[in-house]
């Protein structure tokens, strides 16, 4: 008696684990329900246990491919993440080369685009004095003007004068003129003065 | 009073020149400054004379000099191999002899 009643609760124990195997997956679960009446139905031939072991296998199999799936979505994923990852490598450098090269071409060219550049400042006693000399020199540099650019300025009692020119040979002569004429400028302040002082005497040896 | 000149060069580095015009006693400020005008005119010969040595053996230097020299080679070169081949006819004139 007790032998009827341990085969059946063997096989209420098989049909709860397919039912647990199964129940995630409804067309599975169907499949198994249909499975479990049939073998019911067989229940009394012994031979029909190994085929009954044998066909839980297959939601085994067919929960394989499903795991295998699983790992397969990402891969892919990562597969596109890491070209994602290799484009933006690739296109890194190039934009660090594309911010370097023209920095570079920059500075090339500023540095071959740069002119020379020479300043004097001379420090009159008065405004009247720097703004004199200023008018008396910008005159005689005018004709230089075509080879090298010059800019006379005065502020107060202070003259500035810059050159700007691509050639050191052209500075030096037209410093050296600028120089030159500079010192006849002095003289001839000098002189002005002299004279005022002179005529301001006969103006007083005048009067008295 | 200070004579003051600046030069900027390529490189954007600037180089200073001054000359003190300083009048003693009871010396005219323009004497002064005249005398500190002579003084600029010497340093400023000297420093361009210095600048254009350096500028002349810059291009002396200049790499194109070298690439110049090999297209000459080449020319030399071209004129030989058409020495040679003048050659060729003087070599088949005995032939027609024989």
């Amino acid at each position: 008696m007790q032998d009827p009643v341990e085969g059946l609760d063997g096989r209420a124990g098989l049909a709860e684990g397919e039912d647990s195997q199964l129940r995630p997956q409804a067309p599975d679960a169907q499949a198994s329900s249909q499975n479990s009446a049939t073998e019911g139905d067989h229940g009394n031939v012994p031979r029909s246990c190994p085929q009954d072991s044998g066909r839980p296998a297959a939601p085994g199999t067919l929960a394989t491919p499903g795991s295998q799936a699983a790992p397969g979505s990402p891969s892919p994923g990562n597969t596109v993440g890491s070209g994602a990852a290799a484009e933006e490598a690739a296109v890194i450098p190039h934009s660090e080369q594309a911010t370097l090269v023209p920095g570079r071409n920059g500075d090339t060219a500023s540095t071959r685009n740069r002119h020379l550049e020479f300043s004097v400042t001379v420090p009159f006693r008065t405004a009247m004095e720097a703004g004199m000399a200023r008018r008396s020199l910008v005159a005689n540099a005018r004709p230089q003007q075509v080879m090298v650019q010059q800019e006379f300025t005065a502020n107060d009692s202070i003259l500035a004068v810059r050159w700007t020119t691509d050639d050191p040979v052209l500075f030096r002569i037209s410093i050296n003129t600028f120089l030159d004429q500079l010192s006849l400028v002095m003289r001839n302040i000098q002189r002005l003065e002299f004279v005022a002082v002179v005529k301001r005497g006969r103006g007083r040896s005048r009067e008295s | 009073m200070e004579l003051s000149g600046e030069y900027v060069g390529c490189d954007g580095e600037p180089q200073r020149l001054r000359v003190s015009c300083e009048a003693s006693g009871d010396a005219d400020p323009l004497q002064s400054l005249s005398a500190g005008v002579v003084r600029m005119k010497e340093l400023v010969a000297e420093f361009f004379g210095t600048l254009v040595e350096q500028d002349a053996q810059g291009l002396a230097e200049d790499p194109d000099d070298a690439l110049d020299g090999d297209d000459e080679d080449d020319a030399e070169d071209e004129n030989n191999s058409g020495r040679t081949n003048s050659d060729g006819p003087s070599a088949k004139r005995p032939k027609p002899a024989s």
